[in-house]
């Protein structure tokens, strides 16, 4: 994902999970540490995108919830967003 | 001009997924191996843009869930908070090849017309999603969404209330 790689990660790990690891890397011709950070983040992406449940922070709730009690307003960023042209055509 | 078929639900015998390159391969993999069989857990439903040839193009994948509000004390004592129902845009991708057509904007705005659907028949009260990075959050916040904590710049978890989606298309 990214590519300025400035920040570590340090974890510990079992005989039997490195050795499971280093295998799993080497059949995908990447090294242990780019193989352990391209599935985790895939995991990552996996459990962000289908969480069945959002638990916002406390001051999050609380603007949330004053948002849901007021009256229903125009979004004028989303109104110029969906007035802009698009550049295809459907095929019907 | 660029000629494509109208938003439909993935349906992995008839959609060509294997060429799809958005430039973010977590995306891309999870198109082509895993959206097909996502659909059969019922875990998240895909939508998808794909041309004459049926080629995707574009792809999103939504599933329901709920906002979790029994962090805060102040609503709390008020009486235990039920979940909110929303939906999730858990993942939305164009590929390369057809950046800058508003196929983007096109998807996200099938998906928000989707939940003030269910808004009517049941309940829906926001649509949720998660950017990746802060170049998402941005492409989200241009198309009107908010962060829940507006005093936290490196939150990547945005909404749109269904009141002011259903308030801005009977607008325009």
């Amino acid at each position: 994902m990214s590519t300025i790689k400035e920040e570590r990660l340090q974890i510990r790990v079992g005989p039997a999970d490195k050795a499971l690891l280093e295998r799993a890397a080497a059949a995908s011709h990447l090294n242990v540490s780019a193989f352990v950070v391209a599935a985790a983040a895939s995991r990552a992406e996996e459990v962000l995108a289908e969480r069945s449940s959002i638990r916002l922070s406390g001051d999050a709730a609380i603007a949330f919830t004053l948002a849901l009690e007021r009256p229903a307003q125009v979004n004028d960023r989303l109104a110029s967003a969906l007035r802009r042209k698009r550049k295809f055509s459907w095929v019907d | 001009m660029t000629r494509l078929q109208r938003p439909a639900l993935l349906d992995p015998r008839r959609h060509d997924r294997d060429q799809f390159d958005c430039g973010e391969p977590v995306l891309d993999e999870w198109l082509r191996r895993y959206a097909g069989q996502n659909r059969r857990r019922d875990t998240a439903a895909t939508w998808v843009i794909a041309d004459a040839q049926n080629v995707v193009v574009a792809y999103a994948s939504i599933s329901m869930t709920g906002i979790d509000r029994s962090a805060a004390p102040e609503i709390v004592a008020k009486g235990a908070p039920d979940p909110v129902p929303a939906l999730l845009l858990g993942r939305l991708a164009v590929d390369r090849r057809y950046a800058g057509l508003g196929i983007g904007t096109t998807l996200a705005a099938h998906v928000l017309a989707t939940a003030v659907e269910l808004n009517e028949r049941a309940a829906c009260r926001a649509v949720v999603v998660t950017a990746l990075n802060s170049n998402a959050r941005s492409w989200w916040q241009r198309l009107g969404f908010h962060a829940f904590d507006p005093s936290d710049s490196d939150q990547l978890d945005l909404y749109l209330l269904t009141a002011e989606i259903e308030a801005t298309l009977r607008k325009s």
